[in-house]
């Protein structure tokens, strides 16, 4: 049944029966979500290089999917030094944790933006909507929104 | 007789490759924003029985959860959550009413939900890298004999 604090929950402690929480808490919706969306970067078809982030004497791999969660907790580290077992990369459902509130408006605004253009680019038949391909008839649809260099 | 010479000359060398489909193309926003949606309505779980959701971004400034369900009384029920994108924060309304601006646990898990859409459609959908902007890569056609 659904009430009150059935949608993303109401500040002030009523958490606990919001539905995300108690999907967070189990084995569904929100983490098997995570582990399809995990598996996902696991095809081999799908494999981009791998990056590598040096730290002091320690080595991290980073995965393009984690790329952004791993810059944060790079920025973690080296403000409070973290060990290296708590440097391991964020997982999705840790990002509300890791962020300011500030810094949650900014990424549901971006991936607000980028949902609409490239949904837009698909309404125009654009099939490269970043312009990767640098065609010139796509100039108008290359705006970037934040994308990594 | 251009498109005559065209299917000889394939059945001769045997060239029967057909243009790609673009789906997209011939689809209203509506549609696609339905699509995004069947991606969307699952990530707070299952619907439960006689219910319906969508969670769905509506524009660039915009998000709507829709949710059916039916009361102990039987009674069919449903309630829209509106939330917009403003400068200062995220302004949540239901129903019309109730205006109020996402804090706290609230708007982490808001932030949460936006993130995993977007990734979904991005890759479910629109078959882009969610985190380049790349085309995803296909894997190459095979011949089926």
């Amino acid at each position: 049944m659904i009430n009150d604090t059935d949608t993303f929950s109401i500040p002030g402690g009523q958490t606990e029966t919001g539905q995300i929480k108690k999907f967070m808490e189990s084995d569904h919706g929100v983490n098997e979500t995570l582990e399809y969306i995990n598996s996902l970067y696991e095809k081999p078809n799908d494999s981009q290089p791998e990056k590598q982030t040096i730290f002091g004497s320690e080595t991290f791999v980073v995965d393009p999917f984690k790329k952004q969660n791993a810059h944060i907790e790079t920025s973690a580290a080296q403000n409070e030094a973290l060990t290296t077992q708590e440097m391991r990369p964020l997982e999705l459902h840790e990002l509300g944790e890791a962020l300011d509130a500030k810094q949650i408006i900014e990424l549901v605004n971006g991936s607000t933006a980028r949902i609409d253009f490239v949904r837009n680019a698909k309404l125009n038949g654009i099939n490269d909507p970043y312009n990767l391909a640098g065609n010139q008839n796509n100039t108008n649809m290359s705006v970037n929104y934040g994308l990594a260099a | 007789m251009a498109l005559l010479l065209k299917r000889a000359l394939s059945l001769l060398t045997g060239n029967t490759a057909q243009p790609k489909k673009r789906p997209f193309k011939e689809m209203t926003e509506r549609e696609l924003i339905e699509l995004e949606s069947e991606l969307g309505r699952d990530i707070f779980g299952p619907i439960e029985k006689g219910g319906r959701r969508e969670f769905f971004c509506l524009d660039k400034h915009t998000w709507i959860w829709y949710e059916e369900w039916i009361d102990a009384t039987k009674a069919k029920r449903s309630r829209t959550t509106r939330y917009e994108l403003h400068d200062n924060g995220i302004m949540k309304s239901q129903d019309g009413t109730n205006y109020q601006f996402l804090d706290g646990q609230e708007l982490k898990n808001f932030g949460v939900a936006v993130r995993m859409y977007y990734e979904r459609v991005m890759r479910g959908l629109y078959k882009l890298d969610p985190e380049t902007g790349a085309p995803l890569t296909v894997a190459p056609d095979t011949i089926d004999r």
